[in-house]
């Protein structure tokens, strides 16, 4: 049985958002090494990714999306909104 | 099963809200005329001798249209979210379901004499009545299950607001009261106008 590893989006020390530091191939075995900052998307939970591929998949209809989930649309829309003002946290910290 | 009591409106709203909560008011007003119920205010219970089926229609919508008119302004002018009225005013009217528990005990608590009781003790009105004991005790039990479904009522309609028009925190908290207060004040005052007086209070 494998494991699904969740990709750690922040120091488990002390909290600061981390950076790639180190690619690598796995057919090759070449690396990368740099300082990489995440994209805004993957540096998003778990939930919000998946949210996010779920919207797309419906071609963007909240309301096949509250149909889906078995949610309200004003649910379904307030998460939206809520993951919005994430990514816009996020944008305001990858500028800085 | 904590959720479809204290916030339904995750899963249902627009429509299908407006739908059920519409069928809630028009029961309630039915059940309230057969148990001399009155909802004459937003917030407000009251039981007395006699009731109008027009009046408490009018009373029933009067409430659910006051306070999404207020929810639905706040909404727009404290949310950033693109709110719609289908949602709040489906919700809101949902959340009126605990009045019609409310008009439901009104049967089994409640009696005239009790009411005619009060009203010659506090008011020095009408004739002396004689209570009993469990009259008093059906009472008590009647106020304390109105408080009950009073506060369910308002908490429906705060998880209503919260919803219908994404609003969380303090700011949800401070703007729903000034919502209710003024909705409150509406409500009376259109009462006053289009309902005649039905019965003692």
């Amino acid at each position: 049985m494998s494991i699904e590893k969740k990709m750690p989006q922040v120091c488990p020390s002390c909290d600061t958002r981390l950076k790639v530091k180190k690619l690598h191939c796995p057919h090759c075995a070449t690396e990368v090494e740099g300082l990489f900052t995440f994209p805004v998307l993957a540096s998003l939970s778990n939930e919000d990714q998946s949210f996010i591929l779920d919207f797309v998949k419906t071609g963007g209809s909240l309301k096949e999306m509250a149909s889906r989930m078995k949610l309200s649309y004003p649910t379904i829309r307030n998460q939206l909104d809520d993951i919005i003002d994430r990514i816009r946290l996020l944008q305001k910290q990858h500028k800085n | 099963m904590k959720k479809w009591l204290f916030n339904p409106f995750e899963t249902l709203a627009g429509w299908s809200a407006l739908i059920i909560g519409l069928g809630v008011i028009f029961i309630t007003a039915v059940i309230a005329f057969y148990s001399n119920t009155r909802f004459d205010g937003v917030i407000d219970f009251h039981i007395t001798t006699s009731t109008s089926l027009s009046g408490n229609i009018t009373e029933g919508l009067i409430d659910w249209l006051c306070l999404s008119l207020f929810v639905y302004v706040s909404g727009l002018l404290f949310s950033r979210s693109s709110i719609r009225l289908i949602d709040v005013a489906g919700t809101q009217a949902m959340a009126r379901f605990p009045c019609m528990l409310a008009a439901v005990f009104s049967f089994f608590f409640f009696n005239n004499n009790v009411l005619h009781y009060f009203k010659y003790k506090l008011l020095n009105t009408g004739q002396p009545v004689q209570i009993t004991g469990s009259d008093i005790l059906l009472f008590s039990l009647g106020m304390l299950s109105t408080f009950l479904m009073l506060g369910w009522m308002i908490v429906l309609m705060y998880r209503a607001y919260c919803v219908s028009c994404n609003m969380k925190g303090a700011k949800a908290v401070f703007s729903f009261v000034a919502c209710v207060i003024f909705a409150e004040i509406l409500s009376k005052i259109l009462i006053s106008f289009l309902v005649p007086t039905q019965g003692l209070e």
